[in-house]
């Protein structure tokens, strides 16, 4: 192949994608960081405003808490989930895969209402503990920490197994054959060779779900309680509510410099691993 | 806007982003040439078939207007509209605070005094923006576990925590001021403009007992599901609970209410003007009215509709002469929603 | 996986782990388990489990012009969306993967990029900027927005498609004389076949579901599915919404048989 004809089909494979970068991809994030600091004609008071409103300081810390708390526990979960399908006969596992892949792919309005009806003060949860103890149990399961917790990492668990699925997979047998001759314990085995193993895997999965729960919008407002607005939130009511795009655009570069601060040390170390 | 920024923008405009213009032409809807319709945002459900029997219909059949109906659109996606220069409706309905925020912000086109009857009105018409209904916001209950006596029915026992112990649910909404100032002995008149620091302090005491209804239907399922005991709801969603397939019925307390209201406004540079204006008079019709709201537990705004009611929709209306109740100031709220509603906020979360 | 079991405590573990395996695929499935069955309930309330069976809010659904104006509008976007997400990602994708070009990294990172960033800042960033391009509210708009979802998972996955090939069948084709367009024409689509079904699948589902985005972007008239059922929620607890929630779930069920049927094919961790 001639450079020019390569160049000619270069032009003809990539310049649809390109475009589409050019015109829909850049613009708005563009037009997002322009607003926060036209609002006030070319200044940071917008910034200004925002950080030092406590407002905004406790919708942070809230973000950073569900966040820290839901990646923990979809990655303690996700891990449990893979590395039992990682020892699977590869026909159960096809099988098993339906059971994450599904609840991954199912709209996630559909989730959080049918978790409004299980947490609920006479759902399901509360019906069977009054069933089992015989007294009347109403525990508050949700719009609060415990019925955000069990939506987020309902939807984040999935993200976790598949990386770290194929993490674990791709360990050859022989490792642990030859660990087992030197008289290695199951237990050891774990720890010094599936979990190191298995790294790539979970830094893959931590970033994507550090990256969807900072960013979470509508798990947070339907199950959820108040305390527990998120940056997400707080965007879509300076937007919707009040009408300040400048204020929502100034939340959104935050947002997104979190979500920097976060992914940046992940994707380096992963980058390192892999 | 000078010659020559035109005559760049359009050699850009060309340029670069023929990508995104040749299929706007296709995207955008065209108002008919013609106008033989009007288009008019609603809240969808059972509120919805109600407008459609009671009002479009029939205004179809007079005039021989078409009405298409939109879901509601929040403040935001009319001021993208107004931005777009994309008008894709005419009407407006929304609660008096948002038709007073967008008339501040210059949203509606101005509206002829002469189309309405004012002394008919209990609540008067703005320069762009005018009154059809009000519902009340009260308390509200489920009458199998709380009889007579039992239960809150006004704001001062519904913050009564050692009477009436229990969790309550409350919309999260600043609407919440005016209950607790209500609640702590200030006098309707004297509501406005908010003492807030009061209001908050009231709120206070019954905080570690509330669960906040993030949504409207939620202050229904709330109390429906035995998540609280008591609640904060609406008249007009309270009534449909007592209907066959209303799921469990619950009651409504008349004796002290919030009376708030929905509004009706025509957007600026909506492509069917006339026929807007000709469906908003045809809405405030008494006889309209009546016919309307023997459907939907809300109340008109003509007094004449009110007598025209039958006696069993009476009883699920506020008396918006009765002392106690108080009829949220919308114009108070213009200026400050954006503040009072942060502070509300942070309130809620700490 | 290894069969040697010499230590006493290993089945005791394994034991444990499938056991809590099991929980949480029981955690994963719940809400489905309980949104299928409130869809063939009664009209009046959303209740579990139901005690009469009907079909009754299915037939609401399809009888309502205000719930199936939504359908076709999500169904027209997903379609449109879908469609130019692999017109502009399948070439990109095999470009990409065969080739070093100047301002490779750049492009990618630009089409990588929604990716990262928060989706409400993507929808806000669309309002904005189709609102000063006057064309917010359009149906072209919904279509572009989700479109920015979808292309970096239809490249992500073609990528991947075209990384399995065998690259020597298209050098020969091209010693044989095929321009660079005929050979991926005649050569590497034949091949590609179950990526690119995985990929259309994908984009659809992304573009159907997809919330945030329609949220800030829908006009009067471009409500799409996900939109109204948010704000049909808002306003009345409408039990038809499980029955949407049915019809979304079995479509969610359709694609990830395709997607895990074409797994082993395609070799995409998605």
């Amino acid at each position: 192949m001639n450079s020019t004809s390569s160049l000619r089909a270069q032009a003809i494979f990539m310049s649809p994608a390109t475009m589409i970068a050019v015109a829909i991809v850049v613009p708005p994030l563009l037009y997002v960081l322009f607003t926060s600091i036209h609002g006030s004609a070319l200044s940071l008071a917008e910034f200004d405003a925002v950080l030092t409103s406590s407002l905004f300081r406790n919708t942070l810390s809230n973000t950073l808490f569900v966040t820290g708390l839901s990646s923990l526990l979809s990655l303690l979960l996700g891990f449990i989930v893979a590395l039992h399908l990682s020892r699977q006969p590869a026909r159960r596992r096809r099988f098993l895969m339906i059971l994450v892949l599904l609840p991954f792919w199912t709209s996630v309005l559909v989730k959080c209402f049918a978790f409004m009806v299980i947490l609920g003060r006479d759902g399901i949860v509360n019906t069977v503990l009054s069933w089992a103890f015989q007294t009347k149990v109403q525990l508050p399961l949700v719009f609060n920490t415990v019925g955000l917790m069990v939506g987020m990492t309902n939807y984040l668990v999935p993200i976790v197994v598949l990386p770290v699925l194929a993490s674990l997979l791709a360990i050859e047998p022989a490792v642990y054959r030859a660990a087992s001759i030197m008289g290695a314990k199951q237990a050891r085995m774990f720890w010094t060779i599936t979990v190191p193993m298995s790294l790539p895997g979970v830094f893959a999965g931590l970033l994507s779900v550090v990256v969807l729960s900072l960013g979470a919008f509508i798990v947070p407002a339907l199950l959820g309680g108040p305390q527990h607005m998120m940056l997400s939130n707080l965007v879509n009511f300076y937007n919707r509510e009040v009408l300040d795009w400048p204020k929502a655009c100034a939340i959104s570069i935050v947002l997104c410099g979190t979500v920097i601060i976060f992914a940046a040390p992940l994707a380096f170390w992963r980058g390192r691993k892999v | 806007m000078n010659k020559r920024f035109t005559k760049l923008s359009r050699r850009t405009f060309l340029a670069g982003a023929t990508l995104l213009a040749a299929p706007t032409v296709l995207g955008a809807r065209r108002a008919a040439a013609k106008s033989d319709s009007v288009t008019i945002s609603n809240f969808g459900g059972s509120y919805q078939d109600a407008s459609i029997k009671a009002v479009y219909d029939p205004f179809t059949q007079e005039t021989g207007i078409k009405v298409n109906i939109t879901p509601w659109p929040g403040l935001d996606k009319v001021k993208a509209m107004q931005l777009t220069g994309n008008i894709q409706m005419d009407v407006f309905i929304g609660s008096s605070n948002d038709s007073a925020s967008g008339s501040k912000k210059g949203f509606w086109e101005s509206l002829d005094p002469s189309l309405f009857d004012a002394p008919d009105m209990v609540i008067k018409p703005d320069s762009d923006y005018v009154t059809f209904e009000t519902y009340a916001q009260g308390v509200a209950w489920d009458p199998a576990k709380y009889s007579q006596g039992k239960h809150p029915a006004t704001f001062v026992e519904f913050f009564d925590m050692q009477r009436f112990p229990g969790r309550r649910s409350c919309p999260k909404k600043p609407g919440m001021l005016e209950l607790a100032l209500l609640a702590d002995g200030v006098a309707a008149q004297d509501i406005y403009p908010l003492d807030l620091n009061r209001a908050f302090r009231k709120l206070d005491s019954i905080k570690s007992n509330i669960v906040w209804a993030d949504n409207t239907p939620q202050t229904i399922s709330l109390l429906q599901t035995g998540e609280v005991d008591f609640g904060i709801s609406f008249n007009n969603r309270v009534k449909p609970t007592t209907e066959p397939g209303g799921g469990v019925p619950l009651a409504f307390s008349f004796e002290q209410c919030v009376i708030a209201s929905d509004c009706l406004s025509i957007l600026k540079g909506a492509p069917n003007k006339e026929n807007a204006i000709k469906l908003i008079s045809y809405y405030l019709r008494p006889e309209v009215q009546a016919r309307f709201f023997n459907m939907v537990p809300l109340a008109p705004v003509s007094k004449m509709a009110a007598t025209m009611l039958s006696p069993e929709t009476r009883k699920w209306q506020p008396d918006s002469s009765k002392p106690n109740n108080l009829v949220v100031d919308a114009v108070y709220w213009v200026d400050k929603y954006d503040a009072v509603m942060r502070r509300f906020l942070e309130w809620t979360m700490t | 996986m290894s069969t040697i079991i010499h230590d006493p405590h290993s089945r005791r573990y394994r034991a444990l782990g499938t056991g809590l395996a099991m929980v949480i695929y029981m955690f994963l499935l719940a809400p489905l388990l309980v949104a299928i069955p409130m869809a063939f309930g009664p009209t009046n309330s959303l209740t579990f489990p139901t005690t009469d069976y009907s079909l009754d809010l299915f037939r609401i659904f399809l009888s309502s012009p205000s719930w199936l104006g939504p359908l076709s509008e999500s169904l027209k976007v997903a379609l449109a969306s879908m469609a130019i997400a692999m017109l502009a990602g399948v070439p990109a994708g095999y470009w990409i993967a065969r080739h070093e070009f100047m301002g490779k990294g750049l492009i990618s990172g630009v089409i990588m990029s929604p990716l990262i960033v928060p989706q409400i800042v993507i929808a806000l960033g669309l309002l904005l900027y189709f609102s000063y391009a006057r064309i917010s509210g359009t149906t072209l708009s919904i279509v572009l927005g989700h479109l920015m979802l979808s292309l970096p998972f239809v490249v992500l996955m073609i990528v991947a498609g075209v990384n399995k090939l065998d690259r020597d069948l298209e050098f020969g084709a091209e010693l044989m004389g095929a321009g660079p367009i005929r050979m991926f024409l005649t050569v590497v689509i034949p091949q590609l076949v179950p990526s690119l079904v995985a990929a259309a699948f994908l984009a659809f589902l992304m573009s159907f579901d997809e919330l945030t985005i329609s949220w800030f972007l829908t006009g009067p008239n471009t409500v799409t599915l996900p939109v109204k059922m948010y704000n049909e929620l808002l306003w009345e607890l409408s039990p038809v919404v499980a029955a949407i929630s049915a019809l979304l779930t079995a479509i969610s069920l359709l694609v990830s048989i395709v997607l895990i049927a074409l797994r082993k094919e395609t070799s995409v961790e998605i």
